[in-house]
């Protein structure tokens, strides 16, 4: 539910990018699936993400307490 | 969306007070430059958005809303300018009053105070496209495809796709960037590494060999291998305080001090100082035009594009193609852009050999500075400290310059500017550094062994760091680029979808209105990362920019079209409102009725308000049916704006002022009213007044020929009847030709250039009874002259419009009356 409402100022286009964007990213073996899912989760808000937070996306997982 | 019922503007630009009802219909306004109602679209774009595009857009500096909004004379009372719009929402089903105050121009006041209602509004705002003026028609057309992508992406609130190209690319390219530091960081570690052991050339082996040589002298057991672990001091006793602090290496220290002031008296290498000018010349160059960068930027995806064509279809969306002609299409593309991409080419690779020297200066200070600090006393080193963050800026600079590529000013400063040789005083420093370490004593073999594999194991491990990042930097440098690649290939292909559609529909709408020339014409939009290009055929000799050889006229023509497309495609069914500011202006005169009938045929749930100052073209839009309602502004005057003529039903007025024994108001009403319409019915029968220089002409100059014409062609008619043996139009033809020649004779125009008591510069002077008569003669002769379908009532006009003439018709087909007496 969560997911729907970060995207309700996203145009069903960008949607559909983001879609197939990450399923193509999923077909790769090389991208690791937590960082797709960390990606995902950033594309999906209506603000562009930054290059450091698509930085830490794919490339530093987040410190487990 | 909404449909516009009333307008009620106060105060604002050229207007001090006007009302207008539109009735959710269409409404043309029409009046000479300078008459205000281009102020009706800014007041309605005001009271939707809040702003005016004409105060706010390029080119506007020093203009603002809030100061120049208001009419002139209420510019220090922007609470008197404000503008009332009443409306329905279709898909709600409800209805809305907008207010707004120039004074709080972000303010909007909607009753009622409902939620559906706002969101719609808001969304309205987000849309200040409806509003499309003649300057900006082009906008799509002729801008180049960096700039169209944009503008069309925000049209089609896309830009969020284009951002998101854009962080994905920065990214990219801070990757690249490290991973290539990383390489320089490893090449360093290299060298330090074989610099302890004073051998040339970086060799792992030949690095062990030595180590175990210095080990022997210290009676020490052979290392076999240097792996991850290898300690080169294994097995040394070192004092704690040595631990705790780590000592010159003499000799080593001496080496590298010595071979760096020989360098810098040696002077700048010759390949740096090329280097920097050559950087120098294309930073230059690239700073004067910033095109350049855009052209060279897309260099790379069109190349790969040309690699990935292997058979029959676009390698980025599957879209069938013929593999040579898409070969032969990139190639035509690629060339513009080859010689800027060398160029940059060439740039990278000269900063990237200035930021290897930034790095191998820096590191080298760095060094030195760490020597200064173990030299005991310490050397004194602050100059030499900001020398080092001179340098290390330096770096920065160039570094951003080839991740962004963009800005090439600052880069230019700095290969602008020699930094080998260090000031005076960073330089003393130096020197003192290595008298300082010179004056050191000499140390036995064992010592210098002992010293040698101390520094080495520092170094291996640095060596070691430097090796792992460089292949964590190398992969992610890989696999940025493999995110870039996936995200462009896939929204490029989505984009391409889209804009086919787009391309569909604006090729269909060209087509509309250029039939008669150009059925056969094709629009392709074709989109790739960061720009758009826009081809058009050309008369079936293939696909070029619109501006290649369309006329303007045509180029105005494809601006609408692919304004309406665009509009269609982003709003779908909310499409229910357009303001078009005198943009049919310069769309050539034989595809002004096409254009009616497009918005008319393709948008039958859209209300336009359509303003131009041409007479003929708001006829153009009544005969076609495309208005219902229209007014005429003129003699505007800065104390009481626009003089507005509301003409929906011209015999009613002219009969109220005759009612109320008004003769001069209703003469003057006929008088204008019988101009524009001589003007639409000369143009439609190829009427021949005498001509004038000034392209005015007043009704005496167009109705008598006019009337003259229309007698002709009925002539004609009727031969072209008898010629065929049509025996009943024949005489059909012969009563209307008669009832012509009677109904002109009523109203006495032809004899006004030689009867000046009959002229109509004598309407005024009439008695009631007698102007009646006239306004009669008027009415039956015009009515005579339009197509007898109730639903249509088009005059008629003559096809084609150049060449010889074929038929007189009307609008609907009802009425076609043949002229030809050859086959």
């Amino acid at each position: 539910m969560a997911k729907q409402d970060e995207q309700i100022n996203l145009s069903p286009t960008v949607v559909k990018v983001i879609d197939q964007f990450t399923a193509a990213m999923r077909a790769d073996e090389v991208i690791e699936s937590d960082a797709i899912d960390r990606l995902e989760e950033l594309l999906r808000k209506p603000i562009v993400p930054k290059t450091d937070e698509i930085y830490a996306a794919l490339f530093k997982p987040p410190q487990k307490s | 969306m909404i449909r516009i019922k009333t307008v009620h503007i106060e105060e604002f630009r050229g207007i001090r007070k006007l009302n207008i009802t539109l009735d959710s219909e269409n409404l043309g306004i029409c009046g000479p430059n300078g008459t205000g109602k281009s102020g009706v679209v800014d007041a309605v774009e005001f009271c939707i958005t809040g702003d005016v595009t004409r105060l706010s857009g390029m080119g506007t500096t020093g203009l603002s809303v809030k100061s120049h909004a208001p009419h002139v004379d209420e510019r220090d009372h922007p609470e008197n300018a404000n503008v009332t719009i009443t409306a329905d929402i279709p898909s709600l089903g409800k209805s809305v009053k907008i207010f707004r105050s120039v004074k709080f121009p972000r303010e909007v006041k909607i009753t009622p105070d409902d939620t559906d209602i706002k969101l719609v509004i808001d969304e309205l705002q987000t849309h200040p496209e409806f509003a499309l003026s003649r300057r900006q028609i082009v906008k799509y057309i002729i801008t180049p495809p960096g700039q169209r992508s944009e503008d069309v992406q925000t049209l089609l609130r896309l830009e969020h796709l284009e951002n998101l190209r854009k962080s994905f690319t920065t990214f990219s390219n801070k990757r690249k960037a490290e991973a290539k530091e990383a390489e320089r960081g490893l090449s360093r570690a290299e060298n330090e590494l074989k610099n302890v052991f004073k051998i040339d050339n970086f060799d792992l082996a030949h690095i062990l060999k030595e180590a175990n040589k210095n080990r022997h002298l210290l009676g020490l057991k052979d290392l076999t291998e240097l792996i991850k672990d290898t300690s080169f001091k294994d097995g040394i006793s070192i004092p704690e305080a040595a631990e705790k602090k780590p000592t010159l290496h003499k000799s080593t220290v001496l080496k590298k001090l010595t071979t760096f002031i020989s360098e810098i008296k040696k002077g700048e290498p010759s390949l740096l100082s090329e280097g920097r000018q050559s950087a120098k010349t294309i930073l230059e160059k690239l700073n004067d035009d910033d095109k350049t960068l855009i052209l060279a930027q897309r260099h790379g995806f069109i190349k790969r594009g040309l690699e990935l064509v292997i058979e029959d279809a676009c390698p980025l969306c599957d879209k069938e193609w013929n593999a040579a002609i898409l070969r032969e299409y990139l190639n035509s593309k690629i060339l513009s852009a080859e010689k800027i991409k060398n160029l940059l080419d060439q740039l990278e690779e000269g900063i990237n050999s200035i930021v290897q020297s930034l790095s191998d200066r820096i590191e080298t200070i760095e060094q030195t500075l760490i020597y200064c600090n173990l030299l005991t006393p310490p050397i004194e080193k602050s100059e030499l400290s900001e020398y080092l963050t001179y340098l290390k800026n330096s770096k920065q600079v160039l570094t951003d310059f080839l991740i962004e590529q963009s800005e090439p000013e600052a880069a230019l400063k700095i290969v602008s500017e020699s930094w080998w040789f260090p000031n005076t005083k960073p330089l003393d420093q130096i020197n003192e550094c290595h008298a300082a370490v010179n004056a050191l004593p000499d140390k036995s073999t064992e010592d210098e062994a002992r010293d040698c594999l101390i520094v080495a194991q520092e170094r291996y491990e640095k060596y070691r760091a430097s090796v792992s990042e460089e292949e964590k930097l190398k992969t992610h440098e890989s696999l940025a680029k493999k995110v870039l690649d996936l995200y462009n290939k896939i929204s490029t292909g989505i984009l391409e979808d889209i804009y086919d559609k787009v391309a569909a529909d604006f090729t269909i709408y060209y087509r509309i209105i250029n039939h008669e020339d150009e059925d056969e014409f094709l629009g392709k939009l074709i989109s790739a990362p960061a720009k758009l290009n826009f081809d058009v055929d050309f008369y079936g000799r293939g696909l070029f920019p619109p501006g290649a050889y369309h006329s303007e006229g045509h180029q105005d023509g494809m601006g609408i079209c692919l304004y309406l497309a665009l509009m269609k495609h982003t709003l779908g069914d909310n499409f229910t409102f357009a303001l078009l500011d005198d943009v049919l202006m310069s769309v050539d005169t034989g595809h002004r009725r096409e254009v009616c009938r497009l918005l008319k045929s393709k948008f039958p749930d859209t209300q336009f308000i359509l303003t131009t100052h041409d007479k003929v073209w708001l006829q153009y839009m009544k005969t076609e049916g495309l208005i219902t309602r229209s007014l005429s502004f003129a003699n505007w005057t800065i104390d009481a704006g626009p003089r507005v003529w509301d003409h929906h039903d011209i015999w009613s007025e002219i009969q109220d002022a005759l009612d109320q024994e008004n003769v001069s108001t209703a003469a003057s009403l006929l008088r204008n009213y019988l101009e524009y319409t001589a003007t639409l019915l000369a143009d439609n029968l190829r009427a021949r007044p005498r001509f004038s220089g000034d392209g005015r002409y007043d009704l005496g100059d167009l109705m008598p020929p006019t009337l003259k014409e229309w007698k002709k062609n009925l002539e004609k008619a009727e031969k072209s009847a008898a010629h065929w043996k049509r025996e009943s139009e024949k005489v059909l033809l012969i009563a209307k030709r008669a009832k012509a020649k009677e109904l002109i004779a009523r109203t006495n125009a032809e004899e006004w250039s030689i009867n000046p008591s009959v002229h109509f510069n004598d309407w005024a002077n009439l008695q009631g009874s007698e102007f009646k008569e006239v306004v009669v003669a008027f009415k039956e002769l015009l009515e005579h002259m339009r197509c007898e379908n109730v639903n249509c009532k088009s005059y008629l006009y003559i096809q084609p419009r150049k060449g010889l003439a074929q038929e007189m018709r009307c609008n609907c087909g009802a009425t076609i009356i043949n002229l030809r007496t050859k086959a």
